[in-house]
Formats: structure tokens, sequence, C-alpha cells
């Protein structure tokens, strides 16, 4: 009895914390999303669906592709450096296979933002890369790395590997080394036994990291801003410049639940297939 | 002589420094159940797992039916195996399960559903192909792991210790099926168990194991009645167990001292004085007796017994404080069991002599 009194008091912060800088901005939002901006970017009281069609003009669904190929692009780059590492890894001894995974956490130490300043140092044309391989004559004229879509992707891709690692990797330590050597012991060879028995008892964790490193990659505005030099407009921006630039709150608002309903339903298609909540939580 | 399917040579196995098995030289015959006995730890599974491909010998060679296995893959071995807990593919119904040794040799579809169909009639699971594994009890994922095995024709079946997650009735009866099948296809079984009665009911032959060397090689009637170590004796069954120095020797017979007021005579086997004896009695060989016989009589107390349906176990007391464990007709146990004292017989015949102290 005490014990469940203990447990409602200690969660009593976490509740009126969610209520307070969740659930009542969300609100606000959706409210919001319905009202209709003035031209000094205050907001007139008159319901309308205005800025929800306004999305489907040919400008905004523009946007709305351009994110989600880079964030499809950024999901497939994860998985195929993730996977490799993650069996690397599991083969090793548990010690070591700590001290890897402590490696792929450390960089959630520092700011984001500042490492991809970092990244600026190291991918513009007067940039480290670009001066070692002048200097080693690999290259005549330095490489265009940022301030396109192949900056924003290794942006991306940097900052959100490590949710793809952590659920992959939590996946593939799971699996019984006995299903690998039954593949073998069955005449399958390493690529029949990756693709026919360690890929699908992993796909959990494919797809929670898929989640992962998907719905982030749409909102990630100052990776595109920074890296993408603010050529390629993603959702992100979007919604950043509607709220901060354009002072349209309404139409902001109106992008910002639609994002949210997209979300929706990609942690809906998730739950299908058999992923669970708490994987996504999990860390 | 029968034929030899595999052959090992001189086979060693560490880890780092620790050596699992050494120097093990083995011949298995085409056809026959072979087993693997031994506590855990002793290097039976490593041997199987050698076998396989899994693992590879830290030295000498493997020869399956007289080929040199050396770098060949376990993918590569005609030979498959039966895991301790199936390791059946949780993502794959039953069908995809025995059709994957197939699916991975490219064979046509419409064989593969022959040889299916044939496998779940063989299993006797037919009608179960639609199933996940996690929809099957025990019993049923043992045998679709045994379909999934033999549809790939294999020249060895390695069974590693496959009855261990069943319980006691399935157990016995999954081990009738397991020597019916292999008396049906004629296929070489290699098995693991540390259960010595499993391996009594199933085996051939018994390669009894200690610390990665080979304690005993023999068959199950050969290794229970007459072992000839104090290992094999303690390991295989019951069995009361002395040790001690030949005292004297008369003629044919041999007194041996086991403690201060016990002595047994056995048979003179070229033994002399002070060398060292252990005597092996099974608890079902022990002889009641009325009366005093020309030797080897002891009195002896019940002090507890265990009833096991049709026998008693009984463990008596000798004068002597060692105790003696008697197997018992459930009859003759409670005819006999308020008397105060009784007598017990050992027989030539029914002692098995072990030289020196192994």
């Amino acid at each position: 009895m005490k014990d469940k009194l203990f447990k409602k008091i200690i969660t009593i912060p976490v509740i009126v914390y969610a209520l307070v800088l969740i659930l009542l901005p969300l609100i606000y939002i959706f409210i919001l999303s319905f009202l209709k901006s003035d031209s000094y970017g205050g907001v007139i009281n008159v319901f309308n669906l205005g800025n929800y069609l306004k999305i489907f003009d040919m400008v905004y669904i523009k946007v709305f592709v351009q994110s989600f190929l880079i964030a499809l692009v950024t999901t497939l780059i994860c998985i195929l450096i993730a996977y490799p590492f993650c069996l690397f890894i599991s083969q090793k001894k548990k010690k070591t296979q700590t001290l890897l995974m402590a490696l792929v956490i450390l960089p959630f130490l520092t700011n984001s933002l500042i490492r991809t300043y970092g990244w600026i140092v190291l991918l513009r044309k007067e940039g480290v890369i670009n001066t070692i391989l002048l200097n080693l004559n690999i290259i005549d004229n330095p490489l265009s790395l940022m301030y396109n879509n192949l900056g924003i992707i290794i942006g991306m891709v940097y900052t959100l590997l490590p949710f793809m690692i952590l659920p992959l990797y939590s996946s593939i330590s799971k699996i019984d080394n006995r299903l690998i050597e039954a593949s073998k012991d069955l005449g399958a060879g390493s690529m029949a036994t990756f693709f026919k028995v360690i890929v699908p008892s992993t796909v959990t964790g494919l797809f929670n990291g898929s989640l992962m490193v998907f719905i982030p990659c749409i909102g990630y505005f100052f990776i595109a801003d920074l890296l993408g030099g603010g050529k390629l407009m993603l959702l992100g921006n979007l919604i950043k410049n509607q709220f901060l630039t354009a002072r349209n709150w309404p139409f902001g608002a109106a992008i910002s639940i639609t994002l949210l309903i997209i979300t929706f339903v990609l942690v809906k298609l998730y739950k299908k297939t058999g992923g669970k909540m708490d994987d996504l939580g999990g860390f | 002589m029968e034929k030899v399917i595999v052959k090992l040579e001189n086979i060693k196995k560490s880890y780092g420094d620790k050596s699992i098995i050494k120097n093990l030289n083995l011949e298995i015959y085409e056809g026959e159940i072979l087993t693997f006995l031994g506590p855990s730890g002793c290097g039976k599974t490593t041997i199987l797992r050698m076998i396989s491909g899994l693992e590879d010998a830290t030295s000498g060679k493997i020869y399956l039916d007289g080929k040199d296995m050396t770098g060949v893959e376990a993918k590569d071995r005609e030979i498959n195996t039966i895991f301790q807990s199936y390791a059946l593919f949780p993502h794959m119904n039953v069908y995809d399960n025995i059709a994957f040794g197939l699916k991975m040799k490219k064979v046509p579809k419409e064989e593969i559903a022959k040889k299916v169909k044939e496998m779940l009639e063989l299993v006797k699971l037919t009608g179960y192909e639609k199933r996940k594994p996690s929809e099957l009890s025990g019993g049923e994922q043992q045998r679709v792991a045994i379909a999934r095995a033999l549809i790939n024709n294999p020249k060895v079946l390695l069974l590693d210790e496959p009855l261990s997650a069943l319980d006691k009735k399935l157990k016995k009866q999954m081990r009738i099926e397991l020597k019916e099948l292999q008396q049906k296809l004629g296929i070489t079984f290699i098995y693991v168990t540390h259960d010595q009665s499993e391996a009594l009911s199933l085996s051939n032959r018994i390669m009894l194991m200690h610390n990665g060397k080979i304690v005993e090689l023999t068959t199950p009637k050969d290794l229970y009645e007459h072992p000839k170590t104090k290992f094999a004796a303690d390991f295989i069954g019951d069995a009361n167990i002395f040790s001690g120095k030949v005292l004297n020797i008369k003629e044919t017979f041999a007194e041996v001292l086991i403690n201060a007021d016990f002595k047994i005579i056995i048979n003179n086997d070229n033994f002399k004085e002070n060398d060292k004896v252990t005597i092996v009695i099974r608890p079902e060989n022990i002889k009641l007796v009325t009366k005093d016989k020309d030797y080897n009589t002891y009195n002896i107390k019940i002090k507890s017994s265990i009833y096991d349906g049709a026998y008693y176990t009984v463990i008596a007391k000798m004068e002597t404080n060692k105790e003696l464990k008697i197997l018992l007709p459930k009859d003759k146990y409670e005819l006999l069991k308020d008397k105060d004292m009784l007598k017990v017989h050992f027989s030539f015949e029914d002692m098995v002599i072990i030289k020196g102290e192994r």
C-alpha cells in the first residue's frame, strides 16, 4: 500500500513536466493550426482549414518529398554502416563490446550543434579533408563536400548513426549463436546466413533504429542550415522559418501537426511489425 | 570388419593454455550409435563440434569417409547436427525450417516439397507445416530438428544432448523413437550426453570421457558389467565401491583389506602383497543369505530405504561402519524389513575387480 503511494508521489514531477511542457504546448499548436495569421505576424482567432490546404501547394509538397528522400537515404546509409559494425562488435569479448559501445555513445556528451560546426572544419573547401587529399596529390581540385546534399547527408548520418547502432546492437547481441551455427551446419554460407537468419531475427532492431533515424532526420534543421548551406529546404527548416522568419505561426503549426501525424503512422507501422514501444524509449 | 566413417587422428584442442582434448584417437563405424558420455566439462561437446566443423582442432586430423576434413567448413561437410535446444529458426514455420538445407543446396522446389512431406511423415508431424516453432511443444520441436537435419541425408548425424530439455516421460519415448529411426535409416549417430541411462539404452558403443581423455570405449553391457576403471564403475549406474590392499595370498584366493576389520576374499589374479585393488559390486548383485557361506559373509542392518515401484533401494550399515547399497524386489524387502540383523554375501562372480587405483 505504502509502496504504491510512494510510486505515485515520485511520478508526480514527471507527470507535471509532461503536462506543462509537452501536452499543453501541443494543444496550443493544434489549436493554432486552425487559426489565421495577420500580415504583422499576429494571430487572428478565426477557425479555418486554410493552413492545411496550403501544405498541398507544390512548393511545400516538394519540401516534404525532399525531406523524406534525405531521411530515407540517411536511414539506408545508417543501416549499411550499422549492420557490419554491430556484427563485428557482437563477436568481441564482453569487455571490448562495452568499450566500443561506450565510444559510440560518447559523442552524445557534447552538443550536436557544436559537433556539426566541427564537420565544417573537416568538410569545407580549405578544410582538413580537402587539404590532405590535395597535398597527397590524390585530387587536383578541392571536392565539394558541403553546402550541398552530400554535406547534409554526411552530417545527418554522423549525428544519427548511434540511434541506429544502439537498437540494432541490442537485437544482434540477443541472437542465439546456435541459430547461426545451425544455419552453417545446414549448408548456408555467410551471406545466406546473414539474409536468412540474422536479418529476420533482428528485424525489430532494424525497424526501431530506422524510426529513430528517420524521424529526427526530418526535423534536424540546423544540419541542413550549416552543412547544406541553406540551399535545400527541409521540413525542419520550413517549420523554423514559419515561426521565426515568416512569422506565420498558424501555418508553421499546421506543418508541425502534419509531421506529427506522419510520425504516428510510422510508429503504428513499427508496432505492426511486432516492435515494442519499450524498445523505442529504451535509452 | 565394419567400415570406418569418421576417424579422429591425434586430435588436440586447447583454449589459450587450457587443454580441453588431449591427443584423442577414435574410429567411428558406419551405422553405429556411438555415445560420448562424461561429466560436464569433459570435452565431449568440443569433439562433436570439431567433427561438425563448427570448431577447429588445435592439431590433429579428422577424416569423414576417408577424406581429410581439415579446412572444410561446416556448411560443406556431409554432417548435420541436432543442437541441445534444437536451434530452430524462430521466424520460419516448420516447412521452411525443414526445407532450409535443401534450399541452400538450390534443390528444385517440387523436390523440396516432396522431401519435406516425407520427412514430416517420418517424424509423425504431417499437417504441422505452417506452424511456428513457438507454437510447438518440446517434443514436437525436437522432431522438427530431427527432420531438418535428416532431410540433408547426412553421412553422420551429431546429437548434442538432444533430450536434455524434455521431461522424463517424453525423454524415454524419444529415446525409443531415436533408436528406431536410426535402425530404419542406418545413419551413423554420434550422441553426446551426460545421462548414463540414456547412454546405456541407446548406444552400440559408449566412449566414456573424463578431463579430455577417453576412459573406456566399449559396449554398454561391458561398461556396466565389467568396468575397467573406478571412474567407469562409479559413473555408470549405482555401485558399491571398496578400495583396499592385498593383505595375503592363499593359492587361488587373495584377501583384500578394506579397513581394520573388513576383508574381502577375491580370486587371485597374479596379485602380489600390498597391490592396490578396487572391488565393485552392483546393488542388484548383493545376495541376502540365511547362513554363513565359506567366504565374504557380512552382517548388516537396514538403515533406510527408497521405494521405486518394483524395487527398493536399501541403504544398509555393515558392522565395519561401511554403507552398502542393495537393490531388493518389493516382496523380498517387505519380508525382511523388520529383521534386526541380515546377512549378505559377495560371490566371486558378482564382484568386479579393478587392479590399481584408477
